[in-house]
């Protein structure tokens, strides 16, 4: 063992010592250069030659400031001088000099593709010379920026996670969507479709990549007669790809729109949400042709799949913000509800200086059907009664149930007191026509207290005390009538 | 300490303080931050007591830069933050968040050029005021402990217990973030005589 | 540069290396002013001389061992506001310096040349 070790430790100084350096050097993968005392350039290897363009005896005797002419960037041109002339050795490093030598390098396929480099300048010892290494770190800017996108998806993921936590606005949360997958897929405009409740048109939620004209042309993509990439995608519940639109016959309407936003394909990616629902589409229009790769896939997809949470969380939200807000017997605004419209009416007509008026609507006659026919012959009363007064309003006024037969309508802004009677007379009208219940005909009727701002009251409480001692007044004169407090 | 004077120490002092706030204003305009310093320490120690001053001074993990230099001295230079900070410095100077996770090859070569930039301006301020020359290698990243930093630094020698080094410490940390750092330059002392030579004739001039 | 002043200029140097108050010392000489010297290598030094005598002007090193140079400014400042005086120090950031001027002092990059200090000390004549 000794004897081999000892043989192959004298072979290899024995190789080492024949060893041509050059050769060695040109056969390197990475650039080198050795400079003398006046930067000039006494040796380049193969590699440089090969990035550069230039033959190795065009370069022999330059400076890199000669070769480059106005192309070096300040630092490199600093870093090299100093090593020269100083003996201080210096790295550059991509990530603080996105731009070093102007080199290019070939793609397997063939194209020409900038160099990322990182450059190495080390002034050697017991000589003049200075080295100068350059490092392709092309693949571990790309090894990187593949590193940071993993990154950027997962700390979006856990943005978005947040937002809905928080229960911030669905626009942000998919605006930041659409945001991120324009990042992440740069040069490609993004936009997310919901479909309108009936099902069978798209509209566009969010593109905030895309100006509101783009928005406005695609706002109502009918799934029925415009079959475009996206009504694809809702159709087959899967990504739809268009990898150019010029040749999609489909597209032919848009296609003038699509030039000009440099749109040149559409990829489509369904957001379904649970009981495979599909509710909407990612839609990602990259600025050149062609199909997603797998990463872009799967971007999509998890995108797509964040929206659909997003989506349904809101939905629920919504919901749960109804129940609070609402009477669930008849679906009336609840007196939460009342409140708030009152308060946001009593600040605009302070500010427009316009009246409007309150009415406190009592029915006559409820208990004895409850008394009487049970509970569900009542609450199947209520319900009709509530729809009926509804029909009687405007869509900016409130009927609200407080109380067990107790309504208060707001009517959002009178022309004068007489609007309003006008009102509470056919409001009188409609409650006191019977109601059908299978063999019985069930009626009753009511007393109606009115109120109007600002004459009555310019308060929200003042304006319903008024009203109830009105609607009292109103009951104390014979019911089925209206009353208003003179003042 | 029997090899320099009292003066000559002081000069020393005096001279990092020059080189080192030369260094702050290149990396403050990097980070955007302004960075305080703490007085040099200058210590005449043997490789042990470095090993003990370490093991004392700085937190147990580190991730630094590393540079050799030689001329009118030899030595090393380092640039040390606590292990999974060091990262903040590279966030700082790119204006990008990136985690702490893992340091990737390109921040390497990154912190590796900040060191280097805070290094050469030290040495060079050093050599510049003496009038000497000096030449520095390029930078190394590394990560090690406290304990080994030592063999990182490639401190060791045959004679460790009779081996003296110059060690330099300065502290500094970000006014505005909780960033810290530590510089150390570690000088060898068995070949000192171009050095203590140097300081005599600048001291000359001066008194 | 001629003299100009009666009453010899009395200026405070505060440094805490003995080096960089001799050098300073030295710039100063080659200007050929009639100065008392008053010298302190740390703030509590300089606040003692001061109790006892008040310069004219008070060059002042910042990174010292203790209280830095711009916490003996503001005492300074808030004590004997007659007294001018300038930042001397070889941190130049800009940072550093901007802090300085709010303070009102000027800023000498260290190291000196005998034209700046002569250039300061002739406005505060």
């Amino acid at each position: 063992m000794q004897n081999s070790s000892e043989a192959s430790g004298f072979c290899l100084t024995e190789i080492l010592d024949n060893l041509d350096c050059t050769d060695l050097l040109h056969s390197l993968d990475g650039g080198v250069l050795l400079l003398d005392a006046q930067c000039r350039i006494i040796f380049s290897n193969r590699w440089f030659c090969r990035h550069t363009g230039f033959p190795e005896s065009d370069m022999l005797g330059q400076t890199l400031n000669q070769l480059f002419p106005e192309q070096l960037p300040l630092p490199l041109q600093d870093a090299i001088e100093t090593a020269c002339h100083q003996r201080l050795g210096r790295i550059l490093s991509y990530q603080l000099h996105k731009r070093l030598l102007p080199l290019q390098r070939r793609t397997p396929s063939g194209e020409l593709q900038p160099l990322h480099q990182s450059i190495l300048i080390k002034p050697l010892s017991q000589s003049e010379l200075t080295l100068v290494q350059c490092l392709d770190s092309t693949n571990a800017v790309k090894r990187e920026q593949h590193l940071r996108a993993g990154e950027r998806i997962l700390k979006l993921e856990r943005r978005v996670l947040e937002l809905i936590a928080t229960g911030d606005s669905l626009d942000t949360i998919l605006d930041e969507l659409c945001t991120t997958v324009e990042q992440l897929i740069p040069s490609a405009s993004t936009a997310i479709m919901l479909l309108d409740e009936s099902g069978n048109q798209l509209r566009i939620k969010s593109a905030p990549g895309l100006p509101s004209t783009f928005a406005r042309r695609e706002d109502s993509l009918k799934l029925g007669s415009a079959i475009t990439t996206c009504t694809r995608a809702v159709q087959l519940r899967t990504l739809a790809v268009t990898p150019d639109i010029q040749q999609d016959e489909s597209w032919r309407p848009w296609v003038e729109s699509a030039e000009r936003l440099q749109i040149a394909a559409c990829w489509a990616q369904p957001i379904v949400a649970t009981y495979d629902e599909v509710v909407g589409v990612f839609a990602c229009y990259p600025q050149t042709t062609g199909s997603p790769s797998e990463s872009d896939r799967q971007l999509l997809q998890r995108m797509a799949h964040l929206a659909a949470i997003a989506l349904e969380r809101h939905r629920r939200m919504e919901r749960i913000r109804f129940l609070a807000l609402h009477d669930p017997l008849t679906g009336l605004p609840n007196r939460s509800l009342l409140n708030e419209h009152l308060g946001r009416n009593l600040r605009r007509a302070h500010r427009e200086g316009h009246q409007f008026a309150l009415m406190f609507i009592d029915l006559d006659g409820f208990k004895q059907i409850n008394d009487q026919h049970g509970h569900d012959a009542g609450d199947d009363l209520l319900s009709v009664l509530a729809g009926r007064m509804t029909e009687q309003l405007r869509g900016t006024d409130t009927c609200s149930r407080i109380g067990g037969d107790e309504f208060v309508v707001m009517l959002e802004s009178v022309q004068s007191p007489e609007s309003a009677i006008q009102v509470a007379e056919k409001i009188l009208r409609c409650l006191s026509t019977p109601v059908q219940r299978g063999q019985l005909s069930l009626q009753v009727s009511a007393s109606i207290g009115i109120a109007l701002y600002p004459h009555d009251g310019i308060s929200a409480d003042a304006l319903l005390t008024c009203a109830d001692d009105a609607m009292y007044q109103a009951k104390a004169r014979g019911k089925n009538c209206w009353h208003r407090i003179s003042h | 300490m029997d090899l320099f004077s009292a003066d000559e120490h002081d000069l020393i002092v005096e001279l990092m303080n020059l080189g080192v706030g030369r260094a702050a204003h290149a990396l403050s305009q990097l980070v955007s931050d302004e960075i305080l310093l703490s007085v040099p320490r200058l210590e005449f120690i043997s490789i042990p007591e470095a090993q003990k001053a370490f093991h004392n001074d700085l937190p147990p993990f580190l991730a630094g830069v590393m540079q050799n230099f030689e001329g009118f001295i030899n030595g090393r230079a380092a640039l040390l933050f606590p292990e999974a900070r060091s990262l903040e410095l590279v966030n700082a100077m790119l204006g990008e968040e990136l985690s702490a996770d893992e340091i990737t090859e390109l921040e390497q070569e990154t912190l590796a050029e900040l060191g280097n930039i805070l290094l050469n301006h030290c040495l060079a301020t050093l050599a510049n005021q003496l009038q000497q020359q000096i030449k520095t290698d390029i930078p190394l990243a590394f990560s090690t402990s406290a304990d080994e930093l030592p063999g990182t630094l490639n401190l060791h020698h045959d004679d460790d217990e009779n081996t003296l080094v110059m060690l330099v410490q300065i502290d500094f940390s970000l006014r505005n973030s909780a960033l810290r750092g530590y510089l150390a330059f570690i000088i060898d002392l068995h070949s000192a005589d171009t050095f203590v030579t140097a300081l005599r004739s600048y001291l000359a001039e001066l008194l | 540069m001629e003299t100009m002043t009666k009453t010899p200029l009395s200026l405070l140097l505060v440094d805490d290396s003995r080096i960089a108050r001799l050098s300073l010392k030295r710039q100063l000489k080659t200007l050929g002013l009639e100065l008392t010297l008053l010298e302190a290598d740390s703030a509590d030094a300089a606040e003692a001389l001061l109790a006892s005598t008040t310069p004219d002007i008070a060059l002042i090193d910042f990174n010292m061992p203790g209280r830095d140079g711009l916490q003996l400014a503001e005492n300074i400042k808030q004590h004997y506001p007659q007294v001018r005086m300038a930042l001397v120090t070889a941190n130049i950031q800009d940072a550093l310096a901007l802090r300085a001027s709010d303070l009102g002092l000027a800023f000498l990059p260290k190291p000196t040349t005998a034209e700046q200090l002569g250039a300061f000390i002739q406005q505060e004549l």
